[in-house]
């Protein structure tokens, strides 16, 4: 008798939990997509940044999403542990804190934590090539190797050398290799 | 008779069943952050590694060889190696803090030159001028250096 | 919130790390190198004699390079390449010092100078002439050296002259002068180029005189037939070129040099034709014997007797016999292994003895080479006179007709000079603090450091009741500590001077820049303090070292050191130029002793070979037995230690800890062990380690490698704060009295 009746509950539990997966996972989706991040007016310098970076778009010059880098690109364990963690800090932010004086270094670190090697590999997938198809310098290509463990076995990830790929706080502008993506941002400000 | 499903009580005394809930979600918080702490990594920058011992900063070739083992054996191999001439020599040190000016690609004409003017005038005469000599003899993997000593004992394996 | 803690301290290593990275970058970008013009000069470190242009800018020193022209043709160490920061370290010494109530404060020249002569004048009145002293280096200028010795000598009546060459040099200069009859090797360094064998012994060429070393290496690459055979306790990184590498037990060398002789002798290889014609032989009471009384003196030294001895195979000793007397031309090269050793002369005399009886010596490429280790010791010092028992140019002070010699050249009444030489470097500091010397001289070294059993004469130099004054030109060096004066000393290339290198080559440093701040040109002190010492003018005339390198042309002109033809003008002009060289259109002098080459022996001498330093003309084999160490590893102190240097760093790191990436290359001392001891002992890398000595105790880092032999430790010794010298022993070579720096016993403990 009590036998019956948890299996029946069980089965209640599990039909319940079968609706809410598309219900949660659409909302997960739906939050996810650029759109929704600019549904924040703070996120939108670091929109308007992504626009003048390299990475504005991939290879089939569509525009590249927020979430392509900042969340894990497979649905599982991770994805769920970051979108759960990050939301939970951009709503803190949001709501609490005061989202007109975003302190971007710390901002800079927490992000790099969770952009993993998957969602720049997704793209760049051959490591003796950039992104055009050109080769890449011979030194870059001795740190790739030690980055595949061909030479050497460095423990960094992709975001430990590259950095300042798709946005650019102030503070980082006089750096020679942002050189570039510095210029482009600031005319884009003097034309504004 | 009746089990109450999600903690209520038989008899109006508060069971056992709200507190595991609130230690299970106190728990699954701390587990929660526990993972994302074990399984995103904070990332430190590559040229903050050279921070950690400034005052060994210098001996290169002993994290190198581990860090980058190609690279160290082929500078061990080399000309430069055989002789000595370090890699602060031509690269400075990492945290800018030496002598000389920190480069990835060491400078001919403060580095370089140091050593190599007379073969340098001798190659501008030949070839014009050229600030890159890494494009014709690659610092670490030149042929010239690689089988410069054929001596086996001028070689070690890793 | 823990989390963003902790993010915070990484954001801010991060940024500091941008930072860094950022500075250097926009630095480089922004220095721009060119230079108004370059100034000829020598590298400031090891007795290679490099020639270095220093490229200045704006009177500032911004970057030195290698001289194209120079026999190391534009090459560099790591070193003499960082040399810049050196002049420009803020430890520079600007004023003069002197000691009020324990402490150094600054003064005015006339200040430090009268209290300095004031000092020398009471000790000279009240205690008679030998109560003062010289203490001078192999860094110093020649001409500061030759001055130095003269107010000394000349002015003062004072023998008590000495210099670090004695610390490093002395088994050399007695090597050659007991065997050849004159000091300096006969070879040079164009000899390298033609050797088709090297015996490297007792010398870590690759890191103490990387360029030399970089020439045998071109050598052998262009050459794989060259062999190189390197016999060295420790397996350094000059054994890394070598064909064969003989470890042997520590101090055993001489049984060795001795069991190579009698291979050569049985195997034939001898040059008969040599050494019956231009070779005495001789044994240890100075009788001349004969070439059949040598065979049967090497009879104790049969290869597996020898065996016994020194742990090397009787095999390997024949094979490398064997290789010496068969090649065309070998070459030995040698430093401290050989030199800082109780019986250095002797062994300096066995390798000579190899020369000497395969014939391998005076041809191009065939010449035992004895590599020095400062950059003028050979040149300043040795040459000129800088110790206790010379007069300049190679005189002896116990000849009545040297001194003579000196006395009419230098304007001096007959028998003038005092004919008792004076104390030799330990003598001297053990004077120092018996109270028998009262005032001291220091020049340009650094005893407080460098000296063997350095806490007894430490304790020497900080006695009360004796005036030390130094002239220096960095406030941290040890010596500084226990200076009651201070003589702030213009650098390198801030004043011109001449330097010696190891094979007989004299180079111009060029003044490059005006030194700092009130600091003065070491000639000029030196003539200021003599004359306010009460020594006459008329035999100090000298207003710059160019004056000072005049006289000491015509003081060596007389002699087989014949220096007539280096005017200061060739100097300038040209890169080096080796002695003898008697007249102004000579080229300078490649291989010594040998008619045609050497200008000393006339063009018509009826033999090719004339050792004309010997009576009749004659080099001498001598029958020098095994000695062992003086302190042989025993029960109680069961490991042997040995010092030396890195190539990083040079002697006392005075200034080489001034350049950071040099600095920090090797930030302390170590000890060297091999892996099977460090094994048995649960020693691990960087492992903390107890050494104990009968003198002193220290506890040192840990390296473990297969450099050292087993039984074998080694520590640097250019660290300040781990002063290996105070674990060292102060015994001596009875002929040279040159301190056997490179074997005491020592026990090791892991802490």
């Amino acid at each position: 008798m009590a036998m019956k009746m948890s299996s029946v509950k069980m089965l209640v539990v599990l039909l319940i939990v079968l609706a809410l997966v598309p219900v949660i996972s659409m909302s997960m989706a739906r939050t996810s997509t650029t759109n929704y991040c600019m549904s924040c007016h703070e996120m939108k310098s670091h929109k308007s940044e992504l626009e003048k970076s390299s990475h504005a778009f991939d290879k089939d010059k569509k525009p590249i999403e927020c979430a392509q880098c900042h969340l894990p690109n497979s649905f599982g364990l991770k994805y769920v542990a970051v979108k759960v963690y990050l939301g939970a800090r951009d709503m803190m932010v949001h709501y609490l804190g005061d989202p007109n004086n975003l302190d971007r270094r710390k901002m800079q670190q927490i992000a790099r934590r969770f952009i993993l090697d998957d969602n720049c590999r997704a793209c760049h997938q051959d490591l003796s090539k950039n992104a055009k198809g050109e080769k890449i310098s011979e030194i870059g290509k001795l740190c790739h190797d030690a980055y595949l463990g061909i030479n050497g076995s460095t423990k960094s990830r992709c975001v430990g050398c590259h950095f300042n790929v798709a946005h650019l706080p102030d503070f980082d502008r006089r750096y020679f290799f942002n050189a570039k993506f510095a210029k482009r941002l600031q005319e884009g400000e003097k034309k504004r | 008779m009746k089990l109450g499903f999600l903690g209520a009580t038989e008899g109006g005394r508060i069971g056992k069943w709200p507190i595991i809930i609130l230690a299970g979600m106190v728990i699954a918080v701390v587990a929660f952050l526990t993972y994302i702490n074990v399984a995103f990594p904070r990332v430190k920058c590559e040229y903050a590694k050279h921070l950690k011992s400034p005052d060994t900063a210098s001996d290169c070739y002993a994290c190198h060889l581990k860090a980058t083992p190609k690279v160290a054996q082929d500078w061990y191999e080399s000309k430069h190696g055989v002789m000595l001439v370090k890699c602060f020599v031509c690269h400075g040190q990492p945290d800018g803090k030496g002598s000389v000016p920190y480069a990835v690609n060491p400078d001919v004409n403060t580095t370089c030159r140091k050593c190599h003017d007379p073969s340098i005038k001798k190659m501008e005469k030949k070839y014009g001028l050229k600030l890159e000599c890494n494009s014709c003899h690659p610092f670490h993997q030149n042929s010239i250096h690689h089988k410069a000593y054929v001596k086996p004992v001028a070689k070690r394996k890793i | 919130m823990d989390i963003t803690r902790r993010e915070f301290l990484k954001y801010t290593a991060a940024s500091s790390a941008f930072m860094a990275i950022g500075g250097p970058l926009a630095f480089a970008a922004s220095k721009d190198q060119t230079v108004d013009h370059w100034v000829k000069g020598v590298c400031r470190f090891c007795g290679t004699g490099c020639g270095v242009m220093v490229g200045v800018k704006n009177k500032k020193v911004v970057t030195v390079k290698g001289d194209p022209n120079n026999h190391n043709a534009g090459f560099l160490c790591l070193k003499g390449a960082l040399m810049t920061p050196i002049i420009y370290a803020k430890e520079r010494i600007t004023e003069p010092l002197i000691r009020k109530n324990g402490k150094l404060v600054p003064a005015t020249w006339d200040e430090a100078l009268n209290l300095t002569a004031s000092k020398f004048k009471e000790a000279i009145k009240k205690y008679g002439p030998t109560s003062v002293a010289y203490y001078g280096s192999g860094q110093a200028l020649t001409e500061e050296t030759y001055l130095a010795s003269k107010i000394f000598k000349a002015g003062l009546k004072c023998n008590n002259v000495e210099g670090n060459p004695r610390l490093c040099m002395a088994s050399a200069v007695g090597g050659y002068v007991t065997t050849y009859g004159k000091d300096e090797p006969c070879g040079s360094y164009d000899d390298i180029n033609a050797a088709t064998c090297f015996f490297i012994i007792g010398s870590n060429t690759s890191e103490c005189h990387p360029i030399i070393f970089k020439k045998i290496a071109a050598r052998k690459q262009a050459d794989p037939n060259v062999k190189v055979i390197v016999v060295d306790p420790r397996k350094t990184n000059t054994a890394r070129i070598a064909d064969i590498h003989v470890s042997f037990k520590p101090g055993t060398d001489l049984a060795i040099l001795n069991a190579m002789a009698y291979v050569i002798i049985e195997e034939e290889l001898d040059n008969y034709r040599f050494h019956s014609k231009y070779v005495n032989f001789m044994d240890n009471q100075k009788n001349k014997r004969t070439f059949e009384d040598y065979k049967k003196f090497l009879e104790d030294y049969t290869p597996e007797k020898v065996e016994k001895i020194s742990g090397v195979p009787a095999e390997t000793i024949r094979k490398i016999a064997k290789i010496f007397a068969e090649s065309s031309a070998t070459m030995s090269l040698w430093t401290m292994g050989i030199n800082q050793r109780i019986r250095g002369v002797w062994a300096n005399n066995l390798i000579s003895n190899l020369h000497l009886l395969t014939g391998h010596i005076g041809k191009p490429g065939a010449t035992p080479f004895s590599l020095t280790g400062q950059p003028n010791a050979c040149g300043g010092v040795r040459d000129t006179g800088g110790l206790s028992h010379l007069l300049p140019a190679g005189r002896l002070i116990k000849k009545r007709e040297h001194r003579n010699e000196m006395e009419e050249l230098w304007g001096l009444p007959k028998d003038s000079l005092n004919p008792k030489p004076g104390y030799h470097t330990v003598a001297l500091f053990k004077a120092l603090g018996e109270g028998k010397i009262k005032a001291l001289l220091i020049l340009c070294t650094n005893p407080a450091q460098s000296l063997p059993n350095v806490n007894k004469y430490r304790k020497a130099m900080a006695r009360k009741d004796n005036f030390i004054a130094l002239i220096e030109c960095f406030r941290d060096a040890e010596t500084v500590k226990f200076a009651d004066v201070v003589f702030p000393a213009a650098f390198w290339c801030e004043r011109e001077g001449v330097y010696g290198c190891s094979e007989r080559r004299y180079s111009l440093i060029g003044k490059a820049i005006d030194p700092p701040g009130k600091c003065r040109p070491t000639v000029n002190i030196l003539v200021d303090l003599a004359v306010r010492m009460g020594v006459d003018p008329k035999l100090v005339p000298f207003k710059n070292s160019a004056d000072v390198w005049d006289e000491w042309r015509k003081v060596a002109r007389p002699t087989p050191y014949n220096f007539w033809g280096i005017t200061r003008e060739r100097l300038r002009k040209e890169s080096g130029i080796r002695w003898p060289c008697p007249t102004e259109d000579h080229p300078g002098t490649r291989i010594r002793y040998v008619r045609g080459e050497d200008p000393n022996i006339p063009k018509d001498y009826k033999h090719k070979y004339f050792f004309y330093g010997k009576p009749d003309g004659k080099a001498v084999i001598w029958f020098r037995p095994y000695k062992g160490p003086a302190e042989a590893p025993d029960k109680d102190y069961p490991f042997v230690l040995t010092t030396g240097r890195v190539i990083d760093h040079w002697h006392t790191g005075t200034m080489t800890m001034k350049v950071p990436e040099l600095r920090r290359s090797f930030p302390n001392a170590y000890v060297e062990i091999n892996e099977k001891d460090a094994k048995k002992m649960g020693i691990q890398n960087g492992d903390r380690v107890l050494l104990e000595t009968r003198r002193d105790k220290m506890v040192f880092p840990a390296r473990v490698s297969d450099v050292c032999r087993p039984g074998l430790v080694f520590v640097p010794w250019f660290d300040v704060n781990l002063m290996i010298n105070k674990l060292t022993k102060d015994a001596f070579d009875p002929g040279s009295k040159q301190p056997e720096f490179k074997i005491c016993a020592v026990r090791i403990k892991k802490v």
